[in-house]
């Protein structure tokens, strides 16, 4: 993981996460456990005995790998919260090795060339479509240097 | 017959062997419930109790027998009945060993049939079956027996609405209620008491089973509701409230009244002590016999008399209880005295002799005592005697709303005894007894009750008596708290385990809490009358000066209180505890403190400050001279007092930011502050608000929960509610201007499609949307337009918020929510331009979501429960827009246009989103079909004019409501289509959609698929529809009467529909012509039952 961090250059500089008190992470926002971007799907809080101060329970999924994982804070501790995004682009192609030519929308982000189309449903769809001359959007979800490739459409719009 | 005999022995034996598998099984029930349906099945039945051995089997052919006896009554002759009748008795008589479940079901057929069977015979045909019942009872061969079908008897002819049998309809049950208290009811009642008498000298073992049943009996008649028999509306109305019937016989009954029944009852209670099930009906039949009332006594001193028995046998049974360990006892005797407090009048216990009456003052809080000390040795949440410490309290309640008439001593020793002991059951050793065990177990925040609302009805009661002796309760729990007090420091300094201290502080303040202050209802808090009674008799006086250097030096230190008031003291005790904490939390204790007790003492002071602080003299008539100068408007204190209160809100944001519940309460205090002007007017002087204010508006208050976030702003609204117009805008610039200008500036800025990607911009959105929440939430009148223009710039840029962040969903939420905060609160202030600005907002953000909602990734988890948020918010969004022209009474042409149709567009943008599987959610599909209700009663004319496509997609939802879910539902479909007839008589092609909507139910009713109660519902709007539609309805009962393959069968529906067709044609529905089907309607249901095939 280390690694691609050197080699993702777009956001040299740039905070990968931030900080945030526990308490006010909700459900469907982002947090880091144990060096992963996850998505809260719960929390609960809980205290020891009557009299204790509150934590928080989080149950959280891996944004790349769709694995559970779970954290305990005092309600008070900061905890990373990542920084997400989601951009569309249209495929201007995609070479032998697998890897998308990616032209962002006016105005958002950077040509990318460094993504690999994946062998999933999504990945295959998306060759499909490019395969029959279809205009294609993809969308790819980026978070601590990783990126997915999330959703597949058609471009109707013409543009 | 042999073959299909066979058949069902082998589906029988399918259907309870263990190792079978899923397939057999189904086959095996199939053909049972067919053969249940089956026409005609008396021969096979009677063949299966004869040949058969496998009780399954019996029980199913009784239970087929009743189904086909009640289906085919009409077709059936009174020789067929009565045979069928006489063949049951007579084969339970010749198979008493059989299983009890077989007899009753077979004896239940036959107290259905004799049910069914009076109204069409002779008067004489109840009573002589009832002596012939009775005459059993006199030879021990056929006492069982008897005894059997005289419970079945009384089960079947009692009229409890729920247990209503809807075979029959309901003036029909009432009929045969009437027709067996005649005569019938007190005869099986005296031949019991006879066997009664007989059985008694005998030991209980042999007969264990007749003892049950005669007091399952005894407990029938004395259970038997005497009272006014009501129409069925209002039957169903009281049945829900009144659980407990009093017993009301006419004078018939005098032997009720006698010494002799009240002895036998105790008698055999104490006879039946090793039996549990016996005893506990002997019990019941003991609280039944505390109820007795009305025309029996003839006069004042014969019910004097009564009581005094009963009274006397309760202290008896009281005192034997307290000798014993059953909590069963304690419950029942519990129940027993309540009932009789609840069923007699203060006029009627006063004249019980003085000597006896405080007798059972002393044998009641014998009990009581006994009853809370066990309950503290127990595990709290196992609740069993926290049931019993219910009822106790509930009796000391009762007896406290009677102490005007009453003789006050002793009751008021007894209730200080209460008090003191409940107070003991709650503090740790020494002074009291509580069990902390349990205290050190991980608790669930999310799911765990605060003591003061899980405790809050006990804790109300043990106030009120507490205020009955609030010269010695007050003073005791002003002492035991700021001896507690007083060691908190010395803990916290040493680090030393005090889990069980601060238990006990926990609970003396939530007894302060409830004994100073008590809620009318839930948010209007006073100061209870009893303290001002008390204070406008003997009114300690306070001396402000005194006061003033003790709170400017003194407090926190736990030296003395400056006062012995035993009002103000406590008070003061509070306040005293309050800055201690502020104290150590100000020298970074913070996690040596339990953040439970700062909640609680937050709450106390809001209560008490809501109650005390700055009264208005409007609410009260006397205002008592210690309160006003201590806490009154121009008491120095007072003043004081709202910066002390603002330094502990502060602490507890501080300090507490991480603990949701605490930070909330400590906003609930602020809200409690702003609600009264005069505190409002200081507070906003005070610098510490106003620093709480800047850090606010300058964003580095963080709060832990969107709850907190819109309290806050909530708060501040209201607090500018309370200036002069003019400072209206001033205050809203000063206090939330700058939010307002950078959420508006971002909303309408490139920057905004960043908003999803970033966590730092999407937390400044949420607690933007959050604090708009609670300023719509804080709107009233005075500020409607600048609350309005505030609000609106917001609503507007959120559409395009939304439509970025669709995959957010807090954002997506929050969004929502604040439509439905604003469209609830301020829909009915705003004017007739801002109600179109703010439709045309609302049209746009559904629009926006149901586009957004269609294209939502699939991949995220959890999509599922977010679309049952969004859409249930959605629903919620149209049904507050839709009260506008509800209670729009000046102008009402003029919205009533704009808002139907939007209301109507916007179903028509979120309907493609909701499911069948979404509807499962209770509250979502309840919310659904109501918003469709309305608009279908409130503008019918507007939904049968859609275009088809919509109209055929809410007759779809109808129906599919219809049988789906539950009976609420139901109901709202059946007005919503009662609405939708009336208005389609001009229009053939919708009449046909609703027709078969018709259709379905009443294929329902006839299969007995709807609920007994829904019948009047129902009744109204085939109503409506046969005299709107009369052609229709011809159709539609055509078309059912064709699909029946059999002709008799056909020639019964056709009569039972033609029988709902008014002889005049009516168009005019009017209340009576309503009522009068309803009754013809119920005939009609009772006819039609299984004949549809």
């Amino acid at each position: 993981m280390s690694d691609e961090f050197e080699v993702n250059q777009a956001d040299a500089g740039a905070a990968k996460w931030i900080p945030q008190q526990a308490s006010a992470i909700k459900k469907g926002g982002h947090i880091m456990i144990k060096g992963r971007p996850c998505k809260v799907v719960n929390i609960s809080t809980s205290k020891p005995g009557k009299h204790g101060s509150a934590k928080c329970n989080f149950t959280a999924i891996d944004l790349f790998t769709g694995d559970k994982k779970e954290a305990i804070s005092p309600g008070h501790a900061n905890v990373d919260v990542p920084i997400v995004t989601r951009l569309e682009y249209t495929v201007m192609d995609i070479d032998d090795s697998g890897f998308f030519s990616l032209m962002p929308n006016e105005g958002q982000g950077e040509m990318r060339e460094d993504i690999r189309c994946p062998d999933d449903g999504e990945g295959e769809k998306a060759r499909t479509m490019f395969n029959d001359g279809k205009d294609v959007m993809v969308t790819i979800l980026t978070a601590i240097g990783e990126d997915r490739l999330v959703d597949v459409k058609e471009n109707t719009k013409g543009n | 017959m042999d073959r299909v005999l066979a058949e069902l022995q082998e589906a029988a034996r399918l259907m309870n062997a263990p190792s079978v598998n899923q397939e057999q099984r189904k086959q095996a029930e199939s053909l049972l419930l067919k053969f249940k349906k089956s026409e005609k099945p008396y021969a096979v039945c009677k063949s299966i109790l004869e040949n058969s051995d496998d009780p399954y089997l019996h029980f199913l052919a009784s239970s087929t027998l009743k189904e086909g006896v009640m289906r085919e009554w009409a077709l059936l002759g009174d020789t067929e009945i009565d045979q069928l009748r006489d063949y049951l008795l007579n084969y339970a008589h010749s198979h008493l060993g059989t299983h009890a479940y077989v007899l009753r079901q077979m004896l239940h057929v036959v107290a259905l049939i004799v049910k069914r069977s009076i109204m069409s015979r002779d008067a004489a045909y109840l009573d002589t079956f009832v002596s012939n019942v009775c005459s059993l009872f006199s030879s021990p061969n056929t006492l069982n027996l008897g005894l059997e079908i005289a419970e079945a008897l009384l089960a079947e002819f009692t009229v409890a609405d729920k247990t209503l049998s809807s075979y029959m309809s309901y003036q029909h049950n009432i009929d045969c209620k009437r027709a067996i208290e005649g005569n019938s009811l007190y005869k099986i009642f005296i031949s019991t008491m006879e066997v009664i008498d007989q059985l008694k000298n005998s030991p209980v073992s042999p007969h264990r089973r007749e003892w049950l049943q005669l007091m399952s009996i005894l407990n029938s008649v004395l259970s038997w509701d005497f009272g006014v028999i009501l129409s069925k509306r209002l039957a169903q109305m009281s049945s829900l409230s009144l659980p407990v019937v009093n017993l009301m016989p006419s004078a018939q009954w005098a032997i009720l009244k006698e010494e002799k029944v009240l002895a036998l009852l105790v008698e055999l209670h104490s006879a039946f002590s090793t039996e549990r099930d016996i005893q506990h009906t002997t019990r019941h039949c003991i609280v039944q016999l505390g109820t007795l009332q009305g025309s029996i006594f003839n006069d004042q001193s014969e019910r004097v008399n009564f009581l005094s028995r009963y009274i006397a046998a309760m202290v008896k049974l009281a005192n034997g209880a307290c000798a014993q360990p059953s909590n069963e006892e304690d419950h029942g005797i519990a129940l027993a005295i309540r009932q009789l407090l609840w069923a007699n009048t203060c006029q009627d216990l006063v004249n019980v002799h003085v000597g006896l009456f405080r007798e059972f003052l002393g044998a009641v809080s014998e009990l009581s005592v006994k009853v809370m000390l066990k309950s503290a040795k127990e595990d709290q949440d196992e609740g069993s005697t926290q049931d019993v410490v219910d009822v106790i309290l509930d009796i000391w309640y009762t007896l406290l709303q009677m102490m005007d008439t009453l003789p006050r001593s002793p009751l008021d020793q007894c209730m200080l005894r209460v008090v003191e002991c409940y107070v003991k059951c709650h503090l740790a050793p020494p002074t009291g007894i509580r069990d902390d065990s349990q205290d050190l177990d991980e608790v669930d925040v999310d799911t765990e009750e605060d003591d003061r609302l899980k405790f809050r009805d006990q804790l109300e009661i043990v106030g009120s008596l507490a205020r009955i002796n609030l010269e010695q309760t007050l003073p005791h729990y002003t002492s035991l708290l700021l001896e507690r007090a007083r060691v908190v420091r010395k803990v916290v300094e040493n680090q030393e385990e005090c889990t069980a201290l601060y238990e006990d502080l926990h609970w003396i303040v939530l007894l302060i809490g409830y004994a100073l202050a008590d809620a009318p209802t839930d948010s209007d808090l006073t100061i209870p009358a009893t303290i001002l009674d008390y204070l406008a008799k003997q009114d300690v006086s306070v001396n402000v000066e005194s006061t003033q250097a003790y709170i400017q030096t003194q407090l926190g230190q736990c030296a003395d209180l400056p006062t012995q008031n035993p009002i103000i003291a406590p008070i003061f005790a509070i306040m005293e505890l309050s800055a201690l904490y502020q104290d150590i939390l100000g020298k970074g204790g913070c996690h040596a403190l339990s953040p439970q007790v700062f909640s609680s003492l937050i709450w106390a002071l809001t209560r008490i400050m809501s109650s005390y602080h700055m009264p208005n003299e409007r609410d009260y008539q006397f205002i008592p001279t210690s309160v006003v100068a201590t806490f009154g408007v121009d008491s120095p204190i007072s003043g004081w007092l709202v910066m002390f209160l603002v330094e502990k809100i502060i602490s507890g944001l501080v300090y507490y930011s991480g603990e949701q519940s605490t930070v909330e309460d400590c906003l609930a205090l602020l809200q409690a502050c702003a609600k009264n002007s005069r505190v409002s007017l200081v507070l906003m002087k005070d610098d510490n608000f106003k620093k709480l204010v800047d850090r606010y508006t300058s964003g580095v208050l963080i709060l832990p929960s969107s709850k907190a976030n819109r309290m806050l702003s909530a708060a501040l609204t209201v607090i500018m509610s309370h200036l002069p117009t003019n400072e209206h805008q001033h205050f809203i610039d000063r206090v939330f201007g700058s939010i307002r200008d950078s959420t508006v500036k971002m909303l309408f800025s490139p920057e905004i499609s960043e908003v999803p990607s970033s966590p730092v911009l999407t937390q400044q959105i949420l607690t933007a949307l959050d604090t708009f929440h609670g300023i719509a939430a804080g709107i009233v009148n005075k500020i409607v337009d600048v609350v309005f223009n505030t609000v609106i710039p917001i609503l507007e840029g959120s559409v395009n918020l939304l439509k970025i962040s669709q995959h957010v969903q807090p954002i997506t939420r929050s969004i929502l929510e604040l439509f439905c905060a604003i469209a609830d609160s301020g829909i009915l202030q705003i004017d007739k331009v801002q109600t179109h600005r703010l439709y045309e907002t609302c049209y746009k953000v559904l629009k926006c979501y149901s586009d957004s909602a269609a294209s939502r990734e699939s991949l995220t988890v959890g999509v599922e429960d977010d679309r049952y948020d969004n859409i249930l918010l959605c629903l919620e969004l149209l049904s507050h827009l839709c009260s506008k022209d509800f209670f729009n009474f000046d102008e009402p042409d003029s919205y009533d246009e704009t808002s139907s149709r939007l209301v109507l567009v916007g179903l028509d943008i979120i309907v493609p989103h909701i499911d069948v599987e979404l509807l499962k959610f209770p509250k979502l599909s309840n919310e659904f079909f109501k918003l469709i209700t309305f608009i279908c009663e409130v503008y019918p004319e507007k939904v049968v004019g859609l275009p088809d496509n919509v109209v055929d997609q809410i007759v779809l939802m109808l129906k599919v409501g219809l049988n789906n879910y539950n009976d609420d539902i139901t109901f709202y479909i059946f007005n919503a289509v009662s609405a939708l007839s009336v208005h389609s008589a001009t229009n053939p092609l919708f009449q046909k959609k609703i027709g078969q909507i018709i259709k379905h139910t009443l294929l329902l009713i006839s299969g007995q698929e709807l609920s007994a109660e829904l019948y009047d519902t129902a009744a109204d709007m085939v109503f409506s529809f046969i005299c709107k539609c009369r052609s229709e309805y011809l159709t539609v009962v055509n078309e059912i009467v064709v699909q029946q393959e059999d002709p008799t069968s056909q020639e019964c529906l056709r009569t039972a529909f033609s029988a709902l067709i008014p002889a005049t044609p009516t168009t005019t529905l009017t209340r009576r012509d309503k009522g009068k089907f309803s009754k013809i309607f119920e005939n009609f249901a009772v006819n039609v039952y299984g004949i549809c095939r």
